[in-house]
């Protein structure tokens, strides 16, 4: 019953709004999760979740979210519709844990932003917490790296890049959660090197070498079409 | 080709991470301080707190 509104809304939502929501996949295209999956992605833009359900919608997947959503009616309403997991900052989340790990065991995908807040700047990553880790290992997920690049503007498409599958061998030759975490941060940064025009803001731009706006220009664009 | 990225990290973590990605071949090009308001989901919630910038370079 909750997947024909949720159905219905997201329907009538993408009528009206359609323009915004167009995007564009990258690298690893044909794959789809498969049950058992931690989805890990930066977090540039509030409708991330929302472009994953655009992409794997099909499963059902539960996104991440800090509990301090459920604070007002409207995201409480969005939250509610799309099977979020609630986080605590000022608890311990003994049972967040367990909830993601009892979903992932039992053949469900979990999606996750490890950065913990929204990076404003649209460029760079901010350092990735290790508690997903935690949750993949103890789960023996896998781990599905994937990097969004939103666009606001109308007909312009968002850019996904879907990363390559991280078996529980891959990042569990890491021992300490840290470097695993790094680990997975490492391939998404790669990725962003990969969907071209992430161009810096001009504050940062400033204080670049010379040769980082060349680089990070458009030049990119044709390297990330396969 | 020389590519280019922005991580921003805490200070107090920032040796221990940029030893992690130098292990991932990541190299630094430069770094700055600054103070960066958070806004969690749906911009309820805003922190600030001092933040490096570190350049990294990958080859």
């Amino acid at each position: 019953m909750k997947k024909l509104f949720r159905g219905l809304v997201v329907g009538l939502f993408l009528l009206f709004a359609w323009p915004f929501f167009l995007y564009k996949r990258y690298g690893n295209r044909a794959y789809r999760p498969d049950g058992n999956t931690l989805i890990v992605s930066n977090h540039y833009s509030t409708l991330d979740a929302f472009f994953i359900y655009l992409l794997y919608g099909r499963r059902r997947i539960y996104f991440v979210t800090i509990i301090n959503v459920k604070e007002k009616c409207l995201s409480r309403f969005v939250t509610w519709l799309f099977d979020c997991l609630y986080l605590d900052y000022e608890k311990t989340n003994f049972n967040f844990f367990k909830q993601c790990a009892s979903i992932l065991k039992e053949g469900g995908i979990v999606c996750i932003y490890p950065e913990g807040e929204i990076n404003l700047l649209k460029f760079g990553f901010f350092e990735f917490k290790r508690s997903f880790i935690f949750i993949a290992k103890r789960a023996g997920a896998k781990i599905l790296p994937v990097f969004i690049y939103p666009d606001y503007m109308p007909f312009r498409r968002t850019k996904l890049y879907i990363g390559d599958v991280l078996l529980p061998e891959d990042y569990g030759k890491y021992e300490d959660l840290g470097e695993a975490a790094t680990f997975v941060q490492s391939k998404i940064m790669e990725y962003s090197l990969l969907v071209g025009k992430t161009k810096p803001p001009l504050e940062v731009t400033a204080m670049l070498p010379p040769e980082l706006t060349e680089s990070m220009g458009e030049k990119n664009d044709k390297k990330a079409e396969r | 080709m020389q590519q280019y990225t922005i991580l921003q990290v805490r200070p107090a973590d920032a040796s221990k991470k940029i030893n992690e990605l130098a292990a991932q071949g990541w190299k630094v090009v430069s770094s700055s301080e600054s103070t960066w308001v958070f806004s969690k989901c749906f911009g309820l919630s805003n922190t600030r707190d001092s933040m490096l910038n570190i350049i990294l370079v990958k080859e």
